[in-house]
């Protein structure tokens, strides 16, 4: 089944900061027919998390991948009924394809200091950042 | 070990030596240096960090629109103390100060930048905390006298007795009413607020008392006065020394009897009000001139404030402007930081007749003029903008030469010229008046004060 993706981008880059990112690219991302269908760019404006909340629902996204984000940014998107796959670095087209093969966990796609999938376990519903270090004293 | 490695280590050691985090980049943006301070503030480990993108790395709220770095590359100046915050691995937004610089090679060849960044989660914890403490219901000082102040306030406020407040023209008479009522028991019950000086007996007596329909000529319905609109509340009657003698007697019998009789009724009514009043005149001056009743007097001031002018407590004035300039911001949507060195120090010396009112109106003046970050002394009042001009190869504005020469300046232009009397109120012989004059190159006002007085006196 088809679902919109919404990658937040930065020069064609997974844009680090998630709450001052400017646009997103919404991507149909259908795992099993896979499509050529060209992405979307949106603005996203506003930057308080309910209004970014608010946007991407708009949008239709159901999945956002995106850099650092803030607790009280992570919260309310998640609230909006958007799963939220941060901390991810790299290319938004490698990104979305690797999204696709199941391969986003790789940690060529984590953000320094966040480790692969192993460290970007769910914290109360919420993925968080985990060092190595933190990883190993928890 | 060869040199270059020893250099290296040496060069990390002094890096970890300090407080603040620091990180170099080269011309591809990836990190080539990251200090221990910067691993604890991004809590991202040195050893990840290098090679990186900076900005996957410092995630910081600039680094896409407003890069400090990026900045700093293009134009070859640095940057001192932009302000910003980051994301750390938590998801907490650590609020950050930012310093840029340029990296060259032994050439003089740009091969990278460095940046600085201090954070500032302490910083910002205490000067909320201070904020806290220096403010009380709206009420802002941490002079002494204003500490007093709102140390007597809360006891007060739990009494239900008489206010008298006492204290120049703009002191905030109101807001220290306001917060006796917001502190008090009575506080679900409302505040009301009366200038006895704005209104004709005839109209005060209706508007506080209130009147029966039929009890005048337009009097076509009942109408509650004030006393009983403020029933269970405060009734704030400002301008109390401006009340005529026949007000005040009907005044001194609400007070007593805690009855009031609207106009045209013969039914007393009730009423549970407490009563603050406030006045920009000395009460006890008008007792003794026979022009306030000396009953109402004691009556009304059974607890009895004075609030201190502005010029009695200058020390209060940063934080004022601190105050005024955000509450500005947030009603005019603007982002003005604040005042620059030499507005603080002009606004620091003015006398304020008006007090902290007439502050607020200065800065508002200001705020309509200024259209950058920071307020300058062109912005200010024309009346507030210095008289001199400053001299050739002049020092540094803020420098205590500069100081003297405004000072000396302003005390002659203030004694329209006379040398003598603006060394006595500088507390210096005349003769060093003269000399500084002459060394700071300070041009008397056009007026002379002698010849004025010499002139006046051939005049009478």
């Amino acid at each position: 089944m088809p679902i919109t993706l919404a990658v937040a981008d930065w020069k064609g880059r997974v844009s680090p900061v998630f709450d001052v990112t400017e646009r997103v690219r919404l991507f149909v991302v259908d795992v099993d027919n896979p499509s050529d269908e060209r992405p979307v760019t949106a603005r996203l404006g506003d930057r308080s998390p309910h209004a970014r909340a608010r946007r991407l629902v708009e949008l239709g996204a159901r999945v956002l991948v995106c850099g650092a984000i803030s607790r009280q940014l992570q919260t309310a998107v998640i609230a909006s009924g958007i799963r939220v796959i941060p901390w991810v670095s790299g290319n938004v087209e490698e990104v979305v394809r690797a999204y696709r093969d199941g391969a986003l966990d790789e940690a060529r796609f984590a953000m320094p200091g966040c480790g692969g999938a192993r460290l970007r376990r769910r914290h109360g519903g919420q993925r968080r950042c985990l060092s190595e270090e933190t990883e190993e004293t928890s | 070990m060869d040199d270059s490695q020893e250099f290296q280590q040496r060069e990390a050691a002094i890096l970890d030596s300090i407080n603040e985090g620091v990180f170099t980049v080269d011309l591809d943006w990836r990190i080539t240096a990251f200090n221990r301070a910067a691993e604890q503030i991004t809590g991202v480990p040195r050893h990840l960090a290098m090679g990186s993108q900076c900005c996957d790395v410092f995630r910081a709220s600039v680094c896409e629109t407003n890069c400090a770095l990026r900045r700093t590359m293009a134009s070859g100046q640095p940057m001192v103390n932009a302000t910003a915050h980051i994301v750390n691995q938590d998801g907490a937004r650590v609020p950050i100060r930012i310093s840029t610089a340029l990296l060259r090679d032994d050439q003089g060849v740009v091969v990278g930048g460095v940046e600085t960044f201090q954070d500032l989660t302490q910083v910002e914890r205490l000067q909320k905390e201070l904020q806290a403490r220096y403010t009380f219901e709206d009420i802002i000082g941490r002079s002494p006298a204003m500490r007093r102040l709102f140390e007597t306030l809360p006891p007060i406020a739990a009494s239900s007795s008489t206010v008298l407040i006492e204290g120049p023209s703009g002191t905030g008479k109101e807001l220290v009413a306001r917060a006796i009522h917001n502190l008090s028991p009575r506080k679900r019950k409302r505040f009301v607020a009366i200038n006895c000086g704005a209104l004709p007996d005839t109209l005060l007596e209706s508007e506080l008392f209130g009147h029966k329909a039929g009890a005048f000529t337009d009097a076509r319905r009942d109408k509650p006065g004030r006393f009983v609109w403020a029933d269970g509340g405060t009734l704030f009657l400002d301008e109390i020394g401006d009340v005529s003698p026949a007000m005040q007697v009907r005044l001194l019998r609400v007070l007593q009897e805690r009855v009031v009789e609207p106009l045209g009724s013969v039914q007393p009514v009730p009423v549970d009000v407490r009563v603050v009043a406030a006045t920009n005149k000395d009460l006890a001056d008008l007792v003794r001139a026979g022009t306030f009743r000396e009953d109402l007097y004691y009556r009304i001031r059974v607890i009895h404030l004075r609030l201190p002018s502005l010029a009695q407590r200058r020390e209060d004035i940063p934080l004022l402007i601190q105050h005024i300039v955000s509450k500005f911001n947030q009603l005019q949507g603007t982002q003005i930081a604040g005042v620059s060195d030499d507005v603080l120090t002009r606004l620091m010396e003015h006398p304020y007749p008006g007090n902290v009112r007439e502050l607020e109106n200065i800065i508002e003046h200001a705020f309509v003029l200024c259209q950058g970050s920071i307020i300058e002394l062109h912005h200010l009042p024309l009346e507030l903008r210095p008289s001199v001009p400053p001299a050739q190869g002049e020092l540094q504005p803020r420098s205590l030469r500069a100081m003297e020469r405004l000072l000396i300046a302003e005390t002659l232009e203030r004694r329209g010229g006379n040398r003598k009397a603006a060394a006595r109120e500088l507390g210096i012989d005349v003769s060093t008046l003269y000399r500084k004059m002459k060394e700071l190159h300070i041009q008397p006002p056009d007026t002379d004060g002698r010849g004025r007085r010499r002139q006046t006196r051939s005049m009478s």
